[in-house]
């Protein structure tokens, strides 16, 4: 007689890990990426409870002062001083207090856009992706002709005209042209989810077109619409920065791009002042990686599929 | 505990028993959870012989797709192979590397029909350009007029036109690009094919057609096959011996006209019961369902959660897989 | 003379068509009629291949696409008039199982959600005890506790403990129809009889009729009264279930039945099947008898008009097909 008996393998030792199926939230990219955009946002909040923030206005301090750890700096500057550690700029504005004040405006004004972008497009998208026929047709038209135009050429001429452009009206140009993205994204998802059998089962269950897209689909599209938030705040800062470098943006309130404006049109490059058009860049790329990394982040939660396979 | 295994007893069931095709000797795969490792094949042992069709049937969840992948080394993370050893013809393939595995072994030794492989078919290529891909990638570049020749005997050897050649695969229906994939699979002349559920999305007629061509390509070429599904009925047509494969562990291998005739395991005799049929209307039977939590499974025997015949033996000690009549085996501690 | 509960004239849907795509059009439904009568409650099977339109009449009958021509009557009244009222009350009267047991639960919600659904949309509990007994008393129907399943996420049940929530949460609508589209197909063989089991005790202690749509003529055969078999699109034939299978006459429904598998090795199947080149196959056929290509008996005539249903015998035994041309017909 033939026997096969089994030999007993010890089980092997249990993994701990994180970014795995228990808490998905727990993702590195996720965590690192909203760190560094944290990071920023207490800089403007917290940061002014240390340092005086008025230094920010302009002829507060003395001029062209290089950062505290400039060894050489040319003669035509006055040498650092610890007063102003990140040195100052030709209008007499502290580096420091300049960026403290700057980076949370650049913030705002892509978080405003992003945000009236987004409900405008859970608006229309739904509307479209649902209930289908000639509002679908309607909007789906509309969008794409304004995907099509260039917007900041558009921009550029509409700013010209404004007279006064604080930080809400800048917002508000900018989400003229933040919708269309958005509304396809969400209409291309409403289209698909439109088809699953919970949905068919809610119908069947007598819920209403409103509840079906707002308690069923729009709770599954949670993670989808989070990465396209942050993936549009960082377009429309960037969007936003354009338009300041070139000048047109708030002249009341600072911020990052118009602090590069006024270093372009001050010579500073030339003059070598880099650390009025250093420092800015350096916070701008803080804020894109900070909100691309919480972007692919979030699509990783959203598709597990994108979560890695770690080699044994 | 020591592994005691005797091969020398593997006898016939007709047709050319003269060798040992594959041979799988307790093969372990685990996958990693953060809870624990979920036990997806715990020990399993299957042999195919020369010309044969083997069956591996159970529910799904059981591990028998799993089980293929092991034995093509072919095991995504988070599973792994903990223990066991698969021999092709002699050769251990869990001692070869991965570019040997891929060069020498893989689609010329053994051949793999995936599950939805009709699907997974290449929509921009023509027919005729996937199984050339196939052909080439192995044996290096081949003389144009030669290749097609070889490509349109196979096509005829699944019972295809040859006007399939030059077509493309949505130009095709299930049936024919089910089809299509059994002649990549047997364009190498592998001796052993896996198809692994080949006609689970066919239809009834279209199912038949694709079965009997199957049995075609076995009795022309001599390919031993594995087949896995879940459908006894099928089974009963395509396979010569069968093997039944519950939660990870084989719990019974025999012929085919043996296993229906008289299951030794009770699992079996459960699958057997549970057949419709189109020519007897006899009431249904109900059973429960899979109750075990795969990461912790009981000690004991694996079945013994929905065992009508469970002893107190079985809730310890695992039963063996013995032979209990000529080349039937089960493992059972009621006999 | 008791109305019938559901009854279907004549309908036909075609898909594609209209300004731009004019040769495209499918053609899923031509001509369809069937009748369920209100009592005694029956289960009806509609068999069918894939393409054959079961799938288009499940959603034709559920309200989820609109006719293209003909009626669909419930208790009278054409449900593509009916107003939002009786709209509700007509998803009240006529409910369904799908075929996916994890595609209709939302994955967001726990799996007691779909119960708070019917529950609240319906108006069937006054406050949160009434309906926690009515979900107990549905599970209990199909034989699950209400404490060891409700708060789970529908990744936490096995796939056999789904579909059977599928059919309490059908049945505590206390509806007249459901339709079931493939419940068991996904299901593992050895559950399959405990959702048929449930299917038949919902039938003769709840009085609750069935539309069973499937492709499985096996276990169509173990619990339907009546079977329906489709072909492309058109009744091939139809009749009492027993005499249906044991004795087809349709020549696709002999070639549909022959090529079953027998589950006993001894039992091979017959000859080698030898079906006309595929090409024929795949091409469809406008008038006539869609089976044309395919048939072994086919004639002339068979390309010229689709057969009506010729009538077998007097139990209602029907098929479509010139070779009982010499019996009485009704019109498809």
């Amino acid at each position: 007689m033939t026997t096969v008996a089994f030999e007993e393998v010890a089980a092997p030792k249990r993994a701990a890990r994180w970014n795995r199926w228990d808490t998905p939230w727990l993702n590195p990219k996720l965590i690192g990426g909203f760190a560094m955009v944290m990071a920023v946002v207490l800089l403007g909040v917290v940061g002014p409870l240390f340092w005086d923030i008025t230094l920010a206005r302009v002829a507060t301090s003395p001029l062209n002062l290089p950062p505290i750890w400039v060894k050489n700096a040319p003669a035509a500057f006055p040498p650092p001083d610890l007063a102003h550690p990140l040195g100052s700029e030709s209008n007499g504005r502290d580096m420091l207090a300049l960026l403290m004040a700057a980076a949370p405006g650049s913030l705002r004004i892509g978080l405003i856009a992003a945000g009236i972008g987004m409900g405008v497009g859970i608006l229309l998208g739904f509307t479209a992706g649902f209930v289908g026929g000639w509002p679908d047709t309607v909007i789906r038209t509309i969008a794409d002709a304004v995907i099509t135009i260039p917007s900041l050429a558009v921009l550029i001429v509409i700013s010209a005209f404004v007279r006064q452009i604080n930080i809400e009206n800048m917002a508000l140009l900018l989400a003229l042209f933040a919708w269309p993205g958005p509304t396809r994204l969400i209409r291309a998802q409403v289209l698909s989810m439109r088809e699953r059998g919970y949905v068919q089962m809610a119908r069947l269950s007598g819920v209403s077109t409103f509840d079906i897209m707002f308690k069923e689909m729009m709770p599954n599209l949670l993670p989808y619409l989070m990465a396209s938030f942050t993936g549009n705040v960082s377009g429309n800062i960037l969007a936003a920065t354009g338009l300041e470098a070139l000048g047109l943006g708030p002249t009341r309130v600072p911020t990052l791009g118009m602090t590069i404006f006024y270093a372009i049109r001050a010579a500073a490059i030339l003059r070598g002042m880099w650390w009025w058009w250093g420092f800015p860049i350096l916070m701008l790329i803080v804020i894109f990686s900070g909100l691309f990394l919480v972007t692919i982040g979030l699509d990783e939660i959203a598709n597990p599929r994108l979560r890695g396979i770690q080699a044994q | 505990m020591t592994v005691t295994l005797n091969w020398t007893s593997t006898g016939g069931n007709g047709g050319g028993r003269s060798g040992t095709v594959l041979q799988v000797k307790n093969l372990r795969i685990h996958y990693a959870t953060p809870t624990g490792d979920v036990i997806a094949v715990n020990g399993a042992y299957l042999e195919v012989f020369e010309g044969e069709t083997v069956g591996l049937v159970g529910e799904s969840g059981c591990g028998k797709t799993t089980l293929a992948m092991g034995i093509l080394r072919l095991v995504q993370p988070p599973g792994r192979i903990v223990h066991g050893q698969v021999l092709i013809n002699g050769t251990d393939l869990t001692a070869l590397s991965e570019p040997e595995l891929r060069q020498q072994v893989r689609w010329r030794q053994l051949a793999l029909i995936p599950q939805g492989a009709m699907n997974s078919l290449n929509p921009v290529l023509r027919v005729k350009d996937q199984i050339a891909d196939a052909i080439e990638t192995h044996e290096g570049k081949q003389p144009s007029q030669a290749l097609k020749t070889r490509i349109l005997e196979l096509l005829n050897r699944v019972g295809l036109p040859g006007r399939v050649y030059t077509m493309y695969p949505h130009e095709l229906s299930g049936g024919m690009k089910q089809r299509v994939c059994i002649a990549m699979a047997i364009a190498l002349h592998p001796p052993l094919i896996l198809a692994d559920e080949p006609t689970s999305a066919l239809d009834v007629v279209v199912q038949r057609i694709v079965a009997q061509t199957l049995l075609g390509v076995k009795a022309d070429l001599g390919v031993s096959m594995i087949l896995i599904g879940h459908d006894m009925g099928l089974m009963a047509q395509l396979v010569d011996r069968i093997a039944v494969m519950y939660a990870g562990n084989i719990v019974e291998i025999a012929p085919v006209a043996e296993a229906f005739a008289e299951p030794l395991h009770p699992y079996t005799q459960l699958l057997i019961s549970s057949i419709p049929s189109v020519k007897v209307r006899k009431p249904l039977q109900v059973f429960e369902g899979l109750t075990h939590d795969l990461r912790n499974p009981p000690p004991g025997c694996i079945f013994q959660l929905r065992c009508p015949f469970v002893m107190d033996k079985c809730r310890e000690v695992v039963p063996p897989l013995r032979e209990l009549r000529p080349h039937h085996y089960a493992a059972c501690h009621l006999y | 003379m008791s109305q019938s509960l559901l009854e279907v004239r004549d309908a036909t849907k075609v898909y594609g068509g209209g300004f731009l795509r004019r040769g495209q059009q499918v053609v899923a439904l031509q001509n369809f009629n069937l009748t369920i009568p209100e009592k005694p409650a029956k289960i009806t099977a509609i068999a069918g291949e894939s393409g054959s339109g079961k799938t288009t009449l499940a959603n034709l009958i559920l309200g989820f696409i609109g006719l293209t021509s003909g009626q669909i009557l419930y208790q009278g009244h054409d449900i593509g008039t009916l107003n939002e009222q009786q709209k509700l009350e007509y998803r009240r009267q006529v409910q369904a199982i799908f075929q996916d047991p994890y595609a209709v639960y939302n994955p967001f919600y726990r799996v007691k959600h779909i119960f708070d659904l019917v529950i609240q949309h319906f108006k069937l509990a006054r406050n949160r005890a009434e309906a926690r007994d009515l979900i107990e008393e549905a599970l209990q129907m199909v034989g699950m506790r209400g404490e060891e399943v409700l708060e789970k996420y529908p990744h936490q049940l096995s796939g056999g403990q789904r579909q059977r929530m599928t059919v309490a949460r059908a049945y505590l609508v206390k509806p007249r129809l459901i339709v079931a589209d493939e419940p068991v197909s996904m299901v593992d063989a050895s559950l399959r009889a405990m959702i048929l089991d449930i299917m038949l005790r919902l039938r003769d202690k709840q009085n609750i009729s069935f539309l069973y749509i499937t492709h499985d003529l096996s276990t169509a055969y173990q619990v339907c009264d009546e079977m329906v078999i489709l072909y492309q699109g058109s009744i091939a034939e139809k009749g009492d279930t027993g005499k249906v299978i044991e004795n087809p006459k349709h020549p696709y429904v002999q070639m549909l039945i022959d090529s079953i598998p027998v589950p006993d090795p001894k039992q091979k199947w017959g000859s080698h099947l030898v079906l006309p080149s595929e090409e024929e196959m795949l091409s469809h056929v406008n008038t006539g008898c869609r089976y044309y290509p395919r048939c072994p008996h086919r004639m002339d005539r068979c390309l010229v008009k689709q057969p009506p249903l010729y009538h077998i015998d007097e139990s209602g035994h029907q098929a479509a097909c010139y070779l009982y041309d010499d019996q009485p017909f009704s019109e498809q």
